[in-house]
């Protein structure tokens, strides 16, 4: 508009569209320029909470420093919806991640428009965090197996000393009402009567859970995941004990987790690779999620 | 069918909407000062704009399609009268469209006015009164329009400034914060009031302000030699009684204004000049007051010559050929070159002047010499031998002409350079112009003693000139010369003090006893510029009389001792703002002597006390942000604590209260201690031991509750 404004005046003559021209421009480069003075003023700090999960808002506390006015920001991974902010001030947003990971910073966009909106500046900031934010799987619902050949769980595969999930705690003579399947012949020949097992059934098994993401498909990887997580929750629930066994960037890890919380800081760690099967206990059930497929393994 | 975009959110803001309408408002009514409409206009933009206004802020929620529908059709019509209104113009000015397309803007502005629901709405009006102010720009001549632009810039720098503030409160803001009671971070902002859009308004316009001013101290000055059409109008066609003939009404009846006249002295207006009539008595010298006789546009300053001289009995300043011809065309007309001019000089340059009558004056058409073409109403012009032009009618007040003249590039090279490059003068010049006739013996002497070191004719006007500079005094209360007396004579070796006809009469004289062709030519000085229009504004005591100087080659050049006006080939083009300053100052009502210098000294101390007051704010806050107490940074963390596991601290608050119910929330008695232990840190006086700060710090470092899945 300057620009006609003087092609105006030197076709008219006319000094009120030099004056209107020598404002706009300053006015324009105003504009252009200023947008620059919040995005330089402007510094941000994030606080997350420690642990999310894939698809659930957590809420993220923001932090602007220094006098910027007429900022719009946003957090790309974990995604936020654009935000108006004025520093220095703090609050908080809700930001979704999109993805399991483990994230040490996250990238944050500042725009600017200030005062006029007539040039938008931008500007990306990569934000360290205080301490990691571990994003967990979604859970998808499953159902632990109790044992090997459990038709309501995932495939599994039965621990070494582990007889259908049942552990002999001793051996009794027979009394009328057992069931003949618990008729122990060996000692009912070394002692010429009936001998029955005595079970202890009171003892839910342990899961082991023996997850393998493939590299080269993040969405089954997400989804192995999720159903880890899945299968992990639902153990947790019924108070079994719950192993997983993942590989991280340092390398496999096998431990006992004992929160759903625990569980998908494990999940949101995981990385691409294989693990060997950890070593199981009498009466655990192993399952084996991963890249060369599902249930029970030699 | 269904709408291809969503529509836009209504705009809420009324503050926006205000400043839009005064934008427009502004633009408009400066526009309706600079063209001659009626009352349906200024009734339209003081009344139908805030009303349109109005109406688009009530019904801003709705669809209207009947609404679109009728602002359409009010459109076309408005369309169609300007049609009708360039029709009418009737091969007048393309310049002419000027104020039809105003109205049409206006109007486009009225019905505009009722459908801005949005603020994209908003900020197309806002476009449009850009248009509107650039319109009233090119048709304003004085500083009339200046209040309505500067309300209209305002207005617009606020209207931009709101919009994005509007643009920005679509988006979601940051969820208010937890504030954190007794430290000195965190929270919405810094404690002082916030002023919201204000001060950065105000900033802006004032770095606007500040930046503009010095862009328009260096920016060239605003030209016209691209234009398609010049303006020109009359506001009435007054024939002149004699056909061709010198009227001037503004020396009054019987004052020698007219061609059949006497040579009196009185004068009929005050700012009637006693040049512009058929004989100029030097002797005589009115007092034309200061009143603003006439604007003219033009990107240099030249003599704005309305006729000259070639006779003189000693006294009496006459013309012996005074026989207008008349030319009859369209405009523009078309001069060709009278033979008192000579041949056309090689190198010229065009200097387009658009000269707006303020008072009703002579019917001289004032141009820079040479005069090629012009811009006017009227059918019939009359050239006079000399070369200058006469109106067949009247020239009143609010009268309107362009002149395009081109200027020989001179400068004091070529004009020397002119005596020696084999061009002649014509014999009808010399024979016109260089007859020394009956110059007193002395004056003829007192000219060649003055001119014995002068190499060239134009070295001889300049030693004239500086002679003239050294010994005589311009005063316009000289004493009249005794009846009889030689006015050259009397002045040059008598009273040795005059005035300009005085003065440029004695230069005249010696120049013709020299043998160099020289006449005596009356009109204009150049005025003073307003920075701001970028127009001459010529005084009636701007009338004038100087020499004009004959060069082979080059042609006429004006000379003047008493009032330097630079050659065309000097004429450096000024930046538009140049003088800017001068011309306000001499316009501000008079202020003590001291008020000035109070004024800087206040504003340095101001802009001191400001950046002081800043520096010791800045230092304040470091300060306090370095020297935090363990107690207020523990509290910040508990609270953020909370508000991360959903739980923020209400203002009503205590920090045991907040930290019981947090405990509550998270089945964590530990929180409680932690915040016992802060409590007696802030308030009690009784600092904790380092065990207790080890509790709290401990306590606050325990990872968040994850997300417990559905």
């Amino acid at each position: 508009m300057a620009m006609l404004l003087t092609i105006l005046a030197r076709t008219t003559g006319s000094g009120w569209l030099v004056v209107m021209a020598s404002g706009l421009v300053p006015l324009f480069v105003l504009g252009a320029v200023a947008p620059v003075v919040p995005l330089l003023r402007a510094g941000v700090t994030l606080g997350f909470p420690s642990d999310a999960m894939v698809g659930r808002a957590v809420v993220v506390e923001v932090t602007i420093d220094g006098r910027a006015r007429g900022l719009m920001l946003r957090l790309r991974d974990p995604a936020t919806a654009w935000i108006h902010g004025e520093g220095p001030s703090s609050g908080t947003v809700p930001a979704v991640p999109a993805r399991r990971g483990v994230w040490t910073a996250v990238v944050v966009e500042l725009r600017s428009a200030a005062p006029f909106g007539l040039v938008t500046w931008r500007r990306t900031v990569r934000v360290p965090l205080v301490r990691p934010l571990e994003v967990a799987p979604v859970p998808i619902a499953g159902r632990a197996p109790l044992s090997r050949h459990d038709p309501r769980g995932d495939a599994a595969e039965g621990g070494g000393s582990r007889r259908g999930g049942e552990t002999v705690r001793g051996i009794r003579a027979y009394a009328p009402g057992d069931p003949y399947r618990l008729v122990h012949w060996p000692a009912t020949a070394r002692w010429g009567d009936v001998m029955v097992r005595e079970l202890d059934d009171d003892v839910p098994p342990r899961l082991v859970l023996v997850v393998e993401l493939p590299g080269d498909d993040p969405d089954a990887a997400e989804e192995l995941a999720s159903r880890a997580a899945g299968l992990a929750d639902d153990a947790l629930a019924a108070a079994r004990q719950v192993v997983v066994a993942t590989v991280e960037a340092t390398g496999a890890v096998t431990a006992v987790v004992e929160t759903p919380t625990d569980a998908g800081r494990r999940l949101a760690r995981a990385v691409p690779g294989s693990t060997t099967s950890p070593a199981a206990r009498p009466g655990d059930v192993v399952v084996r999620l991963g890249a060369t497929g599902d249930g029970a393994h030699p | 069918m269904r709408r291809s975009r969503p529509k836009p959110r209504p705009e809420d803001g009324i503050a926006i909407r205000v400043v839009v309408l005064a934008a427009v408002m502004a633009s408009a009514w400066a526009a309706l000062n600079e063209t001659a409409t009626g009352t349906t206009l200024h009734v339209v933009v003081l009344a139908g704009l805030p009303l349109g206004f109005l109406f688009s802020y009530l019904t801003r929620q709705r669809t209207g399609w009947l609404l679109k529908t009728l602002l359409t059709v009010g459109l076309l019509l408005a369309f169609a009268q300007f049609l009708r209104s360039v029709g009418q113009l009737q091969g007048e000015s393309v310049s002419d469209v000027q104020t039809p397309l105003a109205e049409l803007f206006i109007w486009v502005q009225l019905l505009h006015a009722f459908d801005v629901p949005g603020r994209r709405d908003l900020m197309f009006s806002l476009t449009s009164s850009a248009v509107l102010a650039a319109i009233a720009g090119v048709l304003s001549v004085s500083l009339g329009a200046a209040p309505f632009l500067v309300v209209w810039a305002v207005a617009s720098i606020a209207g931009l400034a709101l919009a994005h503030r509007s643009a920005l409160a679509d988006l979601p803001g940051l969820t208010p914060p937890f504030t954190p009671t007794g430290s000195g971070t965190g929270g919405t902002g810094t404690g002082r009031p916030d002023l919201g859009w204000f001060r950065p308004v105000v900033a802006t316009i004032a770095i606007v302000v500040v930046l503009g001013a010095g862009l328009f101290m260096v920016v060239p000055t605003a030209g016209t030699a691209r234009a398609l059409a010049f303006p020109a109008s009359l506001p009435r066609l007054i024939a002149v009684p004699n056909a061709g003939g010198l009227v001037n009404p503004s020396l009054g009846p019987g004052s020698g204004g007219s061609d059949d006249g006497s040579s009196d002295d009185s004068r009929g207006t005050s700012f009637g000049y006693f040049g512009f009539a058929p004989t100029l008595d030097t002797s005589v010298r009115g007092r034309p007051d200061d009143t603003l006789v006439m604007r003219v546009r033009a990107t240099s300053p030249d003599f704005w010559r309305g006729q000259t001289f070639d006779s003189f009995d000693g006294r009496v300043w006459s013309r012996t050929d005074d026989d207008p011809k008349p030319i009859r065309s369209r405009s523009p007309f078309f001069f060709q070159r009278v033979p008192l001019d000579g041949p056309r000089p090689d190198d010229t340059s065009e200097l387009v002047q658009t000269y707006y009558l303020e008072e009703t004056g002579p019917n001289v058409l004032f141009a820079a010499n040479t005069p090629d073409q012009l811009y006017f109403t009227d059918r019939t012009v009359y050239q006079l031998p000399d070369g200058s032009l006469r109106a067949g009618v009247q020239l009143e007040r609010d009268a309107t002409y362009t002149v395009i003249s081109h200027r020989a590039d001179a400068t004091a090279e070529t004009l020397r350079a002119s005596a020696t490059d084999g061009a002649e003068t014509p014999a009808e010049i010399t024979a016109r112009y260089a007859q020394a006739g009956d110059v007193p013996p002395r004056v003829r002497d007192l000219a060649a003693r003055i001119t014995r070191n002068a190499a060239t004719p134009y070295d001889a006007v300049r030693a004239l000139e500086g002679w003239m500079a050294r010994n005589t005094r311009y005063t316009l209360d000289a004493p009249r010369p005794p009846r009889g007396a030689n006015a050259v004579e009397q002045f040059l070796f008598v009273d040795r003090e005059g005035f300009c006809e005085q003065i440029a009469t004695s230069l005249v004289v010696m120049l013709r006893s020299l043998g160099v062709p020289a006449r005596l030519a009356v009109g204009y000085l150049p005025g003073e510029r307003n920075p701001f229009t970028g127009l001459y504004e010529v005084r009636a005591d701007d009338a004038h009389a100087w020499a004009e100087v004959y060069f082979p080659g080059v042609g006429w050049q004006g000379f003047d001792p008493t009032a330097p006006v630079p050659l065309a080939g000097d004429s450096s083009g000024d930046a538009a703002g140049a003088g800017a300053l001068a011309y306000l100052s001499a316009r501000l009502p008079e202020v003590p002597a001291w008020l000035p210098a109070a004024a800087v000294t206040g504003l340095f101390v101001l802009a001191g006390v400001t950046v002081g007051r800043a520096l010791v704010r800045r230092r304040a806050r470091r300060r306090a942000a370095l020297a935090r107490p363990w107690g207020a940074i523990q509290l910040e963390r508990f609270e953020a604590f909370g508000a991360a596991r959903g739980r923020p601290r209400r203002p009503s608050e205590t920090v045991p209260e907040f930290a019981g119910a947090l405990a509550g929330a998270l089945a964590d008695p530990a929180l409680v201690r932690a915040a016992s232990i802060l409590d007696r840190e802030l308030y009690s006086g009784d600092p904790v031991t380092p065990d207790d700060r080890t509790t709290v710090e401990t306590t606050l470092t325990r990872p968040e509750p994850r997300p417990e899945p559905r």
